[in-house]
């Protein structure tokens, strides 16, 4: 009769000491590095396609100037390569880093055609192929100047 | 001295009862405790930390293939990246900050979304894809827009993190439309107890 309230509080001890080991209350504070698996999945966008829609217009009926336009790329800024000779000769780069979807000419020559293509890239690496030609622009010294 | 005898057992009891007493106040001390504490939480075993409190598992925080990514990575831009957080603990875990590696440490870039097939030319050394905000020093630490609260023994807890990394602008074109697996974060800053779980497949962020 007498040892059965001590029996008692070693069962409850037993039962509760590891309840009370276990609780992290004891822990204020830790630190340690993350194994070597941690981390998380990103993802990155394609290539930058060549832009579509491309357009080369008249500014207007008495200017010498051409304005190309574009549909936009995602995140990409734009290149606009200009040929004079024929409309698969060769395209030298006329503006670089634009980042609108238009750009305008300065004053052409008068007697040549302009044909003009757009490349777009993203960054300093990834960089499309260039677009589909326009169709050619006519300089003339006689009004209207650009037809 | 019958008397004595008599009432030894009980005088017994009674201290048995302070005794017990004692250690439920030790044990409701210790939840009130056990609710506040706050921990840097790592994720090696082998640690100084996982020593000092054995009852505290480590968090684990892995890629996972879906969902997908909202935001990619763009050469000069930012994406999001996608975690799985396992929190074996019998308790909930709430996540309030991230420890980064530094600036210079990068992900490494892979053809699929189960990250299995590493991509020629887009290796950790050249990829420049690292974690936003990051500085030169690893373990800077980050504090999340809204705490996570990972429910007790949960494996399959998923959330995206918005803008979680950025991207080089002369990241090899090698590293175009290609999956990344993100450098181990260094450390996380949590806190254990009763809190309500957030769900699974949500958002955070941190946003300096």
């Amino acid at each position: 009769m007498s040892t059965r309230p001590r029996r008692l509080v070693l069962v409850l001890l037993g039962v509760l000491l590891p309840v009370l080991s276990a609780s992290p209350a004891g822990a204020s504070s830790w630190t340690t590095t993350l194994n070597a698996l941690s981390a998380g999945r990103a993802q990155s966008v394609p290539t930058p396609s060549a832009p579509t829609g491309v357009t080369a217009t008249c500014t207007s009926s008495t200017t010498k100037t051409v304005t190309v336009s574009w549909a936009a790329v995602a995140h990409a800024t734009y290149a606009v390569y200009q040929s004079n000779t024929t409309v698969t000769g060769t395209y030298t780069v006329v503006a670089s880093s634009v980042s609108a979807t238009s750009w305008t000419s300065g004053g052409l020559s008068d007697g040549k055609t302009y044909w003009y293509q757009v490349r777009a890239s993203i960054g300093s690496t990834w960089v499309s192929a260039n677009s589909a030609s326009t169709t050619g622009r006519l300089i003339s010294k006689n009004a209207p100047n650009c037809s | 001295m019958a008397d004595t005898t008599a009432h030894r057992p009980r005088r017994l009891a009674t201290r048995s009862m302070k005794v017990l007493s004692g250690t439920l106040g030790s044990v409701v001390a210790g939840s009130a405790a056990y609710a506040a504490t706050a921990w840097v939480v790592g994720l090696n075993s082998g640690s100084a930390g996982a020593a000092r409190s054995a009852s505290i598992t480590n968090l684990t925080i892995t890629a996972v293939a879906s969902p997908g990514a909202g935001n990619l990575l763009y050469p000069g831009g930012t994406g999001d990246v996608v975690v799985n957080i396992n929190n074996p603990n019998p308790f909930p875990v709430t996540i309030t900050a991230v420890q980064l590696p530094t600036s210079a440490t990068y992900a490494t870039g892979y053809s699929d979304s189960a990250l299995t097939s590493a991509v020629a030319g887009c290796a950790s050394a050249t990829s420049l894809v690292g974690w936003s905000y990051a500085t030169g020093v690893s373990g800077s630490s980050h504090t999340l827009t809204t705490p996570l609260t990972v429910a007790a023994s949960t494996s399959s807890f998923t959330v995206t993190l918005t803008n979680a990394a950025t991207m080089g602008s002369a990241t090899p074109l090698a590293c175009a439309n290609t999956y990344f697996s993100m450098p181990s974060l260094t450390a996380v800053s949590a806190s254990g107890g009763a809190a309500t779980a957030t769900a699974s497949g949500g958002t955070d962020a941190w946003t300096s």
